[in-house]
C-alpha cells in the first residue's frame, strides 16, 4: 500500500484547523463564564502531556500509525477490535462536526434549506478528499490557512473597538470550579480530539520531530482558541455568550466601522466552512483508515462511498434539534471521548514503552531531526 | 472519447453554474417588503405590531426635500397573541413576506414596557433576520403606534429620522442610545438595570413629529419611571458615557445670568469602599468644557472669574447628580448606574455577601459621594464678554 507523505509543516497546518474547526463557532467553555480565558490556558496545559503521550507512541514506532501500532502490540483479534472502536470514534466526531455545520448554516444564515443540504454538500467534499488522499487534504490545509489567519486578524482588527474589559471581570473570583469544568470540557473537546491524528500519520524515524509537530500544532491552535473565546466574550459578556449557540456569530455582527463595514458575519462562515472542511475529512479520512483495518483490508478508498453516505444519514438523524446538539456537546461527549483521548492512549504507550524495551533494551533516540512524519 | 468527455463536462459544470447559482431562500429584491422600522402595542391580550415597510418603487417624481431618496413608507398593522404571530399574521396584509434585517428601530409602548419587555425583545433577539445592532425605544404616554404615525419633514421615513438622531446622539448630551443587544446584556447582567430611550409625538407647527427626549429605566423586565432629558445627561455622567453635549452653568456674581458650557470630553471613574457595612460609591468625573456663550457682561474668562465659574459648575453638577442619584434610589429602586455591576466587578467578596436577588434592597441605602472637576479651555471665538458701550 502506498504511503502517503506530509511536511512537518502540512501537519502542523492540519492540527492548527483541526482545533479551531468547529470551536471557534460554538459556545465552548460556558461553565467558566467571564474567566474563560483560563480555562482555555489550563485545557492547553492539561493537553499537554497527553500530546506528548501521543508522540511518544508514534515515535516508539516508526513508520506504523495508531492502527498499525494496534495490530502490532495488542495481537492481530484485540487490536482490530480496538481500531474498530477508535474507527466509531472518528466516525461519529466527524458526524458530530458536520452536524455543528449543519445547524450552524441552517439557524443563521439559511432557515428555510433543509439541514440536509449543507451536510451534503460537506460530506460528499470530505468523501472527495478521502478518496483522492491525505496528501490532498493537507494541501487544501495548506491554501485555506492563510486565508484563515487573513479573515481572523481581520475580523479581530474591527472587533477591537468593541472589546471592554469590563466584560472579563471580576476575574478569577470563586469560580474555580467553573474554570475546571470548562477546562476539562475544553480538553476533550477541541484539544485531545487530536488523538484523530495518531490514526492517519505516521514517524518515519524514531525522532523527537512528532512532539515538536504536535505541541506547535496545540499551542498554536490553542493560541488561536484563546484569542477567539477570550474577544468574543469581551464583546458580548458571559449572559449573551451562554445564552447563545453560535456566539462567535453574534459578536462579529456588532462590528460597525465607520456605518460603512459592517453586517461582515459572513467572515465567520469563511472561517468555519474552511476549518470545519478540514476536520471533517480528517475524521473522514481516520474513520475510513480505521474501518478498512478493522475489516483486515488493504486499502481504504473503496470504503469511502458507502461509508460518506452511512455518515451523512448518521449525521442528519443524530440531533432532532439545536438544543440536544448543545446538550450532547456539554454533558455527554466529554465522557464518551474520554476512553479514546485519554484511557486508551495511556495503555498503548505503557504497554508499548514494555514491549520496546524488552525488545532491544532503551529505545535509541535518532537526533536527525529533518523527519517526515 | 476523452476529449468530447471534457468538453461535456464543461458544458455541464456551465449549464449548472448558470441555472442553479443562489441559495434555497432566493428571494428577489422586488418580492421583499424591507421593514424599517416597527412597533408594539398591547391590548386585550393582543399584540399589535405596526411597521414601516418601505416602497421600493419612490421614483424620481416623488422626490422629497434635500437628502431624501424620495421613499414613501407604508404602514401597516397587524395583531396576534405573540409577536411572531403578528408578524406573520401582517403577511397576509403585505402581500410579502416581512424583510427584518434593515430595521433600525423598534419602540416598544409604555403599557408593554410596565407589564414586561420579555414578550417582545425575546423575538427580536431570537429571530435569525433581525440584527442585535437595532435601536429601542419606549413610547411614554402614547401608543407606539403613534409615533410612526407622525411625519417626518427631512427624512423619508420617521425611522431613518430616529435611526440618525440617536447615532449622532453625542451631539445633544441628552440622550442614551441603546440597541437591542446591549439593552439585553444590561438586563442579564448582575447589578445593573437596563435603560432605553423614550420618544413622543409632538406637535410642531399643526404637524406631529417624533421627538427622543429622556429615558426610560427598567428594573428586571419592568418599566418603572422615567428620567428627563436633565436627569439623562446626569446618567450620560455616571454611567461614563457622557461624549459632548451642553451644560449651563451660572456665575457667581449675577444669579440670573448664566454661562454655556460645551462639554468636549468625559471621563468618570467610580470606586466602591465599605463605610460600616454600606457600600459607598466614590465617583470622579473630569470634564472638559469650553465656555460656549455668556448671557449677561460679567467676567468668567479671566483667571479669578473661571475660577469661580468652575467652583460653581463642580457644585451644581454635585448636587444635580446627587439630587438624580437620590431620586432613582428612592423612587424607582433600579440601578441604572451599574454601581452594583461595579461592585461585583471590582469588589466581588462583598458582592458575595449580598444574597441572590437581594441587590434591589441593598441599592437605595448605597451611599454616594460625587466629585466633579470642570476644565476650562478657551471661550471659543471671543476672549471677552460681550460688552455694552456707554
Amino acid at each position: 500500500m502506498r504511503r502517503e507523505l506530509l511536511s512537518f509543516k502540512q501537519i502542523v497546518y492540519l492540527l492548527i484547523l483541526f482545533i479551531t474547526g468547529s470551536t471557534i463557532i460554538l459556545p465552548v467553555g460556558t461553565e467558566a463564564k467571564q474567566d474563560i480565558w483560563a480555562a482555555v490556558i489550563l485545557a492547553i496545559v492539561m493537553t499537554v502531556p497527553m500530546v506528548l503521550v501521543y508522540a511518544r507512541i508514534l515515535s516508539l514506532f516508526p513508520e506504523r500509525n495508531l492502527l498499525e501500532i494496534n495490530e502490532q502490540i495488542l495481537g492481530k483479534i484485540v487490536g482490530r477490535f480496538i481500531n474498530f472502536m477508535f474507527a466509531f470514534y472518528a466516525f461519529t466526531l466527524c458526524a458530530l462536526v458536520l452536524d455543528n455545520f449543519g445547524q450552524f448554516i441552517n439557524v443563521t444564515a439559511m432557515p428555510e434549506t433543509p439541514l440536509a443540504i449543507p451536510m451534503v454538500i460537506l460530506c460528499l467534499l470530505a468523501l472527495w478528499a478521502t478518496k483522492e488522499g491525505l496528501e490532498v487534504i493537507a494541501r487544501s490545509g495548506e491554501i485555506y490557512f492563510p486565508i484563515i489567519v487573513f479573515a481572523a486578524a481581520f475580523t479581530f482588527l474591527f472587533l477591537t473597538p468593541n472589546l471592554n474589559i469590563q466584560r472579563l471581570q471580576p476575574p478569577l473570583h470563586q469560580n474555580s470550579e467553573g474554570i475546571v469544568s470548562a477546562a476539562l470540557h475544553l480538553f476533550s473537546f477541541p484539544f485531545a480530539e487530536t488523538v484523530i491524528f495518531m490514526m492517519i500519520i505516521y514517524s518515519s524515524k524514531k525522532t523527537k520531530a512528532m512532539t515538536k509537530v504536535y505541541l506547535a500544532g496545540l499551542v498554536i491552535g490553542g493560541a488561536i482558541i484563546l484569542l477567539s473565546v477570550t474577544s468574543v466574550m469581551a464583546v458580548i459578556g458571559p449572559e449573551r455568550y451562554q445564552a447563545t449557540y453560535f456566539p462567535a456569530y453574534l459578536a462579529v455582527q456588532t462590528i460597525n466601522v465607520g456605518d460603512f463595514l459592517q453586517r461582515v458575519e459572513v467572515v465567520v462562515f469563511l472561517i468555519a466552512i474552511f476549518a470545519g472542511f478540514t476536520k471533517i475529512s480528517l475524521c473522514f479520512y481516520a474513520a475510513c483508515k480505521g474501518f478498512s483495518n478493522a475489516l483486515g483490508c488493504k486499502e481504504y478508498p473503496f470504503l469511502a462511498v458507502p461509508l460518506g453516505l452511512l455518515e451523512f444519514l448518521f449525521a442528519a438523524n443524530l440531533f432532532n434539534n439545536t438544543k440536544q446538539m448543545a446538550r450532547w456537546a456539554s454533558e455527554v461527549y466529554l465522557y464518551f471521548a474520554f476512553p479514546f483521548q485519554v484511557a486508551l492512549p495511556l495503555i498503548l504507550w505503557i504497554v508499548g514503552e514494555v514491549k520496546q524495551r524488552g525488545r532491544q533494551g532503551s529505545p535509541e533516540v535518532d537526533l536527525h531531526d529533518e523527519s517526515q512524519g | 472519447m476523452k476529449k468530447s468527455a471534457c468538453v461535456l463536462l464543461v458544458i455541464w459544470h456551465l449549464f449548472v453554474l448558470w441555472s442553479m447559482a443562489g441559495c434555497w431562500n432566493f428571494r428577489e429584491i422586488r418580492d421583499l417588503a424591507v421593514v424599517i422600522g416597527a412597533s408594539f402595542d398591547k391590548k386585550d391580550d393582543q399584540i399589535y405590531l405596526t411597521v414601516e415597510v418601505l416602497n421600493p418603487k419612490g421614483g424620481e417624481q416623488d422626490r422629497g426635500t434635500s437628502g431624501s431618496l424620495g421613499i414613501k413608507p407604508q404602514l401597516f398593522e397587524g395583531s396576534g397573541k405573540t409577536v411572531f404571530e403578528a408578524v406573520r399574521n401582517m403577511i397576509s396584509k403585505v402581500g410579502r413576506k416581512l424583510y427584518w434585517s434593515h430595521a433600525r428601530v423598534f419602540i416598544v409602548s409604555e403599557d408593554v414596557a410596565k407589564e414586561g419587555i420579555i414578550q417582545i425583545i425575546d423575538w427580536i433577539n431570537r429571530d435569525a433576520e433581525v440584527r442585535p445592532q437595532t435601536w429601542i425605544l419606549v413610547s411614554k404616554g402614547q401608543a407606539a403606534g403613534d409615533i410612526l404615525r407622525t411625519r417626518s419633514k427631512l427624512f423619508d421615513t420617521v425611522s431613518m429620522q430616529i435611526d440618525t438622531l440617536l447615532r449622532s446622539q453625542g451631539n445633544s448630551g441628552k440622550l442614551l442610545a441603546v440597541t437591542v443587544g446591549d439593552f439585553m446584556e444590561e438586563m442579564q447582567k448582575p447589578g445593573v438595570g437596563a435603560v432605553a430611550p423614550t420618544v413622543e409625538s409632538m406637535k410642531d407647527e399643526r404637524e406631529q413629529i417624533p421627538e427622543v427626549t429622556g429615558s426610560a429605566l427598567f428594573r428586571e423586565e419592568r418599566l418603572v419611571g422615567f428620567l428627563n432629558g436633565e436627569e439623562t445627561m446626569y446618567l450620560l455622567f455616571l454611567r461614563n458615557q457622557m461624549k459632548k453635549g451642553t451644560l449651563i452653568a451660572a456665575t457667581a456674581d449675577h444669579p440670573k445670568a448664566n454661562v454655556s458650557l460645551e462639554v468636549f470630553r468625559s471621563h468618570t471613574i467610580k470606586t466602591v469602599r465599605l463605610v460600616d457595612d454600606r457600600p459607598v460609591v466614590d465617583i470622579w468625573i473630569d470634564c472638559l468644557t469650553g465656555i460656549a456663550e455668556i448671557s449677561k457682561e460679567n467676567d468668567v474668562i479671566s483667571e479669578r472669574g473661571s475660577q469661580k465659574l468652575t467652583e460653581r459648575t463642580n457644585e451644581r453638577l454635585q448636587n444635580k447628580i446627587t439630587d438624580t442619584i437620590k431620586k432613582v434610589q428612592k423612587e424607582y429602586g433600579t440601578d441604572v448606574f451599574g454601581f452594583g455591576n461595579l461592585i461585583y466587578r471590582e469588589r466581588p467578596d462583598i458582592w458575595g455577601t449580598i444574597p441572590k436577588g437581594g441587590w434591589s434592597k441593598v441599592f437605595p441605602t448605597v451611599g454616594t459621594n460625587v466629585n466633579v472637576n470642570i476644565m476650562l479651555r478657551g471661550s471659543a471665538k471671543l476672549s471677552e464678554p460681550t460688552r455694552v458701550g456707554e
